[in-house]
């Protein structure tokens, strides 16, 4: 389907939208996949038309996420200030939910950052892989000079006048067996909601996949700790699927929405089916189109993977189809799939390797800790049953 | 709209239930055969062809500070969500989850 901008009334719904506001960026981590594009910024005419798309692919009343991505977002500012207030004035004609998101190399923030993040209600995401060596190895400045220091500081900042924060941590061949350490090293910190991901783009031989359920056997002793002495850590390898083994499963609603439900918006305004295949917004078949001109929606993601020539050093996983845990695995990531495989619906052997553990330790978590009766654990995820906002039947409940 | 509250002790929940684990999603499912139906009889107006039409949940402090989660199914319909029935839901997610994880297949390279 092709949506000629503002005029369709069959526009997909979205749950997720981003902005890449620039291909700027002060670190230059190893791993990233955005690339070093020298390109402009994303200009206020571009961000506004992309907000208004937005607005095209939504009706009164819809929340979505708005989130902000780079490059570095926090370099530009200004420009997220504006993004909100066009929220705002779209907003008072035709009303949006609209939730905020920011992922950051964490830089940039200091006090004033900060208190407009706590003000304007952004939910904010740090990078950070770990204890300084790992973090220096991975994460360096653009100068080469190594970032820990500035992140130690800004993150206690952001965990002092934020009501939560979450963490961002890459592992990589190299870092996997470290996971336990810089688990460790982020709780030690105070850090209490924690993302670990897979550098996706990374060689992974065979014998270090096969470390993966003994890290995570390590790592979710740490996890039921943490529990067990009143500081519970939220960990999504671990979390999401004890939320999975509740719900029987992932839903259909659950799965990668890209180019349906999820859009990505480079600077240039060229749209694409999720924000990790923006790169350097230099390859026309993974583009939907542009928010100046007319976009596209995939009724088949597929036909988008396989514009790219698999990677033959990255074996993919075939037997997916008959895999008896296939509905509690993320094999459906389009993004994660492309950059492992070449093709969006074909996954690689890290995902199954992972998620298999993951499997295997989220079990032995919930186990536990539900054997144990487990005060925090049972807060901690009657928490995750929160929607919102209420309809109307609970606000008359309520009164 | 005209909204209900059913509070009701909660039946003591055992083996009887079973496994698989209900998804959670229809967890109403639950409510209604072994919570609701030993407690409300048909005068009570518990309109079962509803049941599937969960609505929403929503957590908020009860007033002896116990944490609860109003229920909401089909049109104007309540009941609570108590911690002891969370507390079940992750019994079942538990026994669940040990048997899926018996049919997780070996990844290459692991001993």
């Amino acid at each position: 389907m092709t949506l000629s901008l503002f005029d369709s009334s069959e526009a997909p719904k979205i749950k997720k939208f981003t902005l890449s506001v620039t291909h700027g960026c002060n670190m230059a981590c190893r791993y990233c996949y955005a690339g070093k594009a020298d390109k402009p910024d994303m200009s206020v005419a571009t961000m506004e038309r992309a907000i208004d798309f937005a607005w095209h692919l939504t009706s009164d009343g819809d929340p979505f996420e708005l989130g902000f991505f780079g490059g570095e977002p926090l370099l530009k500012p200004d420009l997220l200030r504006h993004a909100i207030q066009r929220v705002r004035l779209r907003n008072r004609v035709a009303p949006r939910q609209v939730r905020y998101q920011v992922t950051t190399n964490g830089v940039c923030l200091d006090d004033a950052l900060l208190d407009w993040i706590r003000t304007e209600e952004i939910s904010l995401c740090i990078s950070l892989d770990g204890p300084p060596a790992i973090q220096n190895a991975n994460r360096p400045l653009r100068n080469g000079q190594p970032s820990s220091a500035i992140l130690l500081r800004n993150l206690e900042l952001a965990l002092r006048k934020l009501p939560r924060v979450q963490v961002n941590a890459v592992f990589g061949p190299k870092t996997l067996e470290r996971l336990p350490d810089t688990v460790a090293y982020l709780h030690g910190l105070g850090v209490r909601s924690l993302h670990l991901n897979p550098d996706i783009q990374a060689e992974w031989p065979v014998d270090v996949l096969g470390k993966a359920d003994a890290v995570l056997g390590q790592l979710t002793d740490q996890y039921i700790s943490y529990f067990k002495n009143d500081q519970p850590m939220a960990v999504n390898l671990l979390d999401i699927k004890i939320v999975l083994y509740m719900k029987g499963g992932f839903s259909t609603a659950d799965r990668c929405g890209m180019g349906r439900t999820e859009w990505a918006i480079a600077p240039s305004g060229n749209v694409y089916p999720c924000e990790r295949l923006i790169g350097r917004d230099d390859d026309p078949a993974l583009q939907l189109g542009n928010v100046h001109g007319e976009v596209r929606t995939l009724a088949c993601p597929g036909a988008l993977g396989r514009a790219r020539e698999p990677r033959p050093t990255v074996a993919p996983q075939m037997e997916c189809r008959s895999c008896p845990v296939r509905d509690h695995c993320m094999h459906w990531c389009g993004c994660t799939n492309y950059h492992q495989t070449g093709d969006v619906e074909l996954p690689g052997q890290v995902i199954c390797a992972l998620e298999k553990a993951s499997l295997r330790a989220a079990s032995h978590a919930l186990t536990t800790l539900t054997n144990e009766k487990n005060q925090n654990f049972i807060n901690h995820f009657m928490q995750y049953l929160q929607i919102s906002p209420s309809p109307p039947a609970i606000q008359e409940y309520q009164r | 709209m005209k909204t209900e509250e059913f509070s009701v002790k909660l039946p003591p929940l055992g083996p009887s239930i079973g496994i698989p684990a209900p998804p959670f999603d229809k967890l109403e499912k639950l409510f209604l055969r072994e919570v609701l139906k030993p407690h409300i009889g048909p005068a009570g107006g518990l309109d079962l062809a509803r049941s599937t039409q969960l609505q929403a949940f929503k957590l908020e402090p009860s007033s002896g500070g116990w944490p609860l989660a109003h229920i909401h199914i089909g049109d104007g319909m309540a009941v609570l969500l108590t911690q002891e029935m969370f507390v079940t839901a992750l019994h079942f997610a538990a026994k669940n989850s040990q048997e899926i994880e018996k049919k997780i297949p070996q990844v290459p390279g692991n001993s």
